[in-house]
């Protein structure tokens, strides 16, 4: 295994502690309280990384939310869909679980803007759910037969003699290779291949009458091409592994520059190719390496609206109101169901600009108010700073909290603003 | 008028800042030498930069009784139980209106600060809501394979900094304002801009923010929030006095205008600002709630252009107001009218040439019921943006459009 991804070994200068274990716990979920925490401690790092991958064997919370899917989307209520997401974020007990299908729904960024079917869009997102630590080849073939993605990048309308070149152009620019990795020719050709995958009664149906049969050339090969042999090839050529192997650290480990190459990049992109693909098995990797818990990745994403608020809300084990907070969410800029583009989310410096800035911190308000706080000045600066940032604010901080003569609330108020607050 | 122009390629691609200002500093050398220079020339926020306030008015707003062909005895046919009559129009010429409830408006008339927009649409009208919509937003008539919106692209290329943009409704963010590189926010109150707490908290807050701090993540959202505290207390201070919001009417699109005025006056980073006026899918009953719509329309938009006046911000800003189509020209059995084509925009502004653009379209020479349009609405937007932002236009739209006169 290459130097980056092996296993993290902790020393003095970076010990297994609960400022690591909050770290995993912000990667691989939503945060955790302080008592969570302090359990994961107590096992190893590779014990830890396992534990969150795989998660219990059985998540009440999860089963519970279950029995309510249907009327949920019954209800044709989109923030009711999306409260119910938000729910299953807080309370799921398999935490990975719900962070990845984030991941994907920002990986395939599909809107019900343009797609306008609530059941479709849940839909798509229970294959993420379903599918989302499994192998990316099967994620990704049930998601080109997704109605949701077919009306979205008008596969729905690609026909014989008349190709809607969307869907084929998307899967190699933003699902599986990205730019430079391929022609206007490879698109033209590979849109032909996906002639004839439409909807029927809400279903995927390949239409045959439909379907373009003739030769294609894809990256250099000739065949009668179908849409999965395409699927196949863009898998097998090379930038696939690094495109997805940047992404994936991109939203778990650190932000990744674009273009240049890199030693973790090209590790991550090794471990794929060698799992078949099977993220699980490469997230499972990289939660227990050197390189997740190094300096550099620590405290280097920018929480976003749902892991601030998420966050906040298992931190301190409170009983959040998901209802009321994706309005909140929204103006956050981070409305589920609606990326922002066909790229999805840019995280990173994005998620912050007046706007957004002052909801969270107003947020942040609400939360401190709706606190029962049974402690005063320092002790409540130790517990709650341990619970919100993973470990006592920094000293100036910590100086600037204790003298400012506000009550208990703002200490928290003041805590949930903190900039470092902010950091995943 | 300009004949339309065939539609753009389908997909329009992102535009490297360096071709969206060959349009407009092309003569200039040395602008081809700089080129991030200038754009920050053209774009830099705040100060005495000119401003666009997008007005949609949502579920197709009838043109024919917001601009009304009073002299016409074709229309009052047409419109037995829903028409305007003659003597109640708010006269413009000798052959179009107003609808009386937009009477307000008539002091910015007469002083030139309004450009009526005739027969605008776009070839092959699309009558669904959505569609049609889309097709507004995204300034292509064709789908685009990418979903942003021409707002969103010209943000894309040239906007700076903080909030290059504001939607005024904390809905779904419109298409128009999606891009990919900047992010526009929405939210549904300038008001939301108030941090919460008492005046010691508040303090704490910013204090919070103040120290520089290792690590170039942590270091970035300590100055974005730094930044925030201050760009927000600007909006605060301008809001706090609630300065001239007397001479506006009640309304949420009254109040949201008057908040564009005072974060206008602030130097506020935005460039654009959208809102929103919902319920113009009038199929029966129509008079009782268009006439509404037309009152809130008319008294918000008449104060906002008073305000601007006054204040002496009227230069800086452009309205303009637009909806997914107009209304078919005859009404429905439920005294309604149903969806149709070709509509009248209105542009308000310091900066507009005032009058009457392009001729009423034909009541005797229609497609299926509906008004002909005789002028593209990209080339509205082409106007828009290379005479009022001073961005080339042909990179956003995907291709050329004649501009039309009003700027």
């Amino acid at each position: 295994m290459s130097t980056v991804l092996q296993p993290f070994r902790p020393d003095a200068s970076s010990p297994w502690d609960a400022d690591a274990a909050a770290h995993l716990w912000r990667r691989a979920g939503f945060g955790a309280s302080p008592a969570r925490i302090e359990a994961t401690v107590r096992l190893d790092p590779q014990e830890a990384a396992r534990s969150l991958v795989e998660g219990p064997a059985r998540d009440s919370a999860a089963e519970g939310l279950e029995s309510i899917f249907g009327a949920v989307v019954g209800s044709s209520d989109d923030d009711k869909a999306r409260a119910w997401l938000v729910s299953r974020m807080i309370r799921c007990e398999h935490q990975l679980r719900e962070k990845v299908a984030l991941f994907w729904h920002g990986h395939f960024a599909t809107s019900i803007a343009k797609v306008r079917d609530l059941g479709w869009m849940m839909r798509q997102y229970r294959i993420f759910l379903e599918e989302g630590l499994g192998r990316f080849p099967a994620l990704l073939a049930r998601v080109a037969r997704d109605p949701a993605m077919l009306r979205w990048l008008d596969n729905e309308t690609n026909s014989k003699g008349h190709p809607n070149e969307n869907f084929a152009r998307e899967l190699f620019e933003l699902f599986t290779l990205g730019v430079g990795n391929y022609g206007e020719q490879d698109i033209q050709e590979a849109a032909r291949a996906f002639t004839g995958w439409h909807i029927l009664q809400d279903e995927y149906r390949f239409s045959k009458a439909l379907h373009d049969e003739g030769e294609k050339t894809v990256f250099g090969k000739r065949g009668r091409f179908g849409g999965d042999d395409v699927l196949a090839l863009a898998l097998e050529h090379p930038a696939c592994s690094r495109f997805l192997a940047r992404k994936l650290l991109d939203f778990f480990v650190m932000p990744v520059p674009a273009g240049a190459a890199s030693e973790e990049v090209e590790s991550v992109a090794r471990l794929l190719r060698d799992t078949g693909y099977d993220i699980g098995a490469t997230l499972r990797a990289l939660f227990g390496s050197q390189l997740f818990y190094g300096s550099a990745a620590r405290r280097s994403l920018v929480k976003s609206p749902l892991d601030y608020f998420v966050g906040a809300a298992r931190s301190l084990e409170m009983p959040a109101d998901a209802t009321a907070a994706v309005p909140l969410l929204r103006e956050m800029g981070q409305d589920l169901l609606s990326p922002p583009n066909v790229k999805g989310w840019p995280g990173h410096g994005a998620w912050i600009n007046t706007a957004t800035w002052i909801t969270r911190v107003n947020a942040a308000e609400r939360i401190a108010a709706t606190l029962e706080i049974g402690f005063d000045g320092e002790q409540a600066l130790d517990h709650y700073g341990r619970a919100l940032l993973g470990r006592p604010p920094p000293a100036a901080e910590r100086q600037a909290l204790l003298s400012a003569g506000t009550g208990k609330r703002d200490l928290v108020h003041g805590l949930l603003a903190l900039p470092e607050a902010h950091l995943l | 008028m300009n004949a339309p122009i065939p539609s753009p390629p389908p997909r329009p691609h992102p535009i490297p800042r360096r071709a969206f200002l060959r349009g407009t500093l092309a003569a200039s050398a040395a602008a081809a030498a700089l080129p991030s220079l200038f754009a920050r020339a053209v774009w830099a926020g705040g100060d005495g930069e000119r401003v666009l306030v997008l007005v949609q008015l949502d579920g197709g707003n009838d043109g024919l009784n917001t601009v009304v062909p009073y002299a016409d005895d074709l229309y009052h046919r047409a419109r037995p139980g829903i028409g305007i009559a003659a003597a109640q129009a708010v006269k413009l010429d000798g052959q179009v209106g107003l609808h009386p409830n937009l009477d307000r408006l008539r002091p910015a008339w007469e002083g030139g600060g309004i450009a009526i927009l005739q027969g605008i649409g776009y070839p092959g009208p699309n009558r669904s809501h959505f569609t049609s919509t889309d097709i507004w937003n995204t300034g292509s008539v064709t789908p685009p394979a990418r979903w942003n919106g021409w707002v969103g692209r010209t943000l894309d290329c040239c906007a700076q900094g903080d909030i290059p943009g504001l939607q005024l409704d904390g809905g779904p963010l419109s298409l128009a304002l999606v891009g990919e590189r900047v992010v526009v926010p929405s939210i549904s109150d300038a008001a939301r801009f108030q941090v919460r707490g008492g005046d010691r908290a508040k303090e704490l807050l910013r204090r919070l923010a103040e120290r520089p701090r290792e690590g170039a993540t942590l270091d970035h959202v300590r100055r974005s929030a730094a930044q925030s505290y201050s760009t927000a207390e600007r909006i605060e201070r301008a809001l706090a006095g609630g300065s001239g919001a007397d001479a506006y009417p009640q309304s949420d699109l009254a109040r949201r205008l008057w908040q564009i005025a005072r974060m206008v006056e602030a130097k506020t980073p935005a460039r654009v600002y959208a809102v929103r006026l919902g319920g113009f899918d009038t199929h029966s009953r129509q008079r009782a709630a268009h006439d509404q719509l037309m009152r809130t329309l008319g008294d918000a938009l008449g104060a906002f252009h008073a305000d601007l006046r006054g204040a002496g911000l009227l230069d800086r800003v452009l309205v303009l107001t637009y909806s997914e189509f107009g209304r078919r020209v005859g009404e429905n059995r439920s005294l309604g009218t149903d969806h149709g084509a070709a509509a009248p925009m209105l542009a308000l502004g310091g900066g507009v040439k005032g009058g009457v653009h392009g001729a009423h379209p034909s009541l005797s020479d229609l497609d299926d019921g509906d008004l002909k349009f005789h002028t593209d609405f990209r080339q509205v937007y082409a106007t828009v943006l290379e005479r009022w932002l001073g961005v080339a236009a042909a990179p956003v739209l995907g291709g050329a459009y004649a501009p039309v006169a009003f700027l």
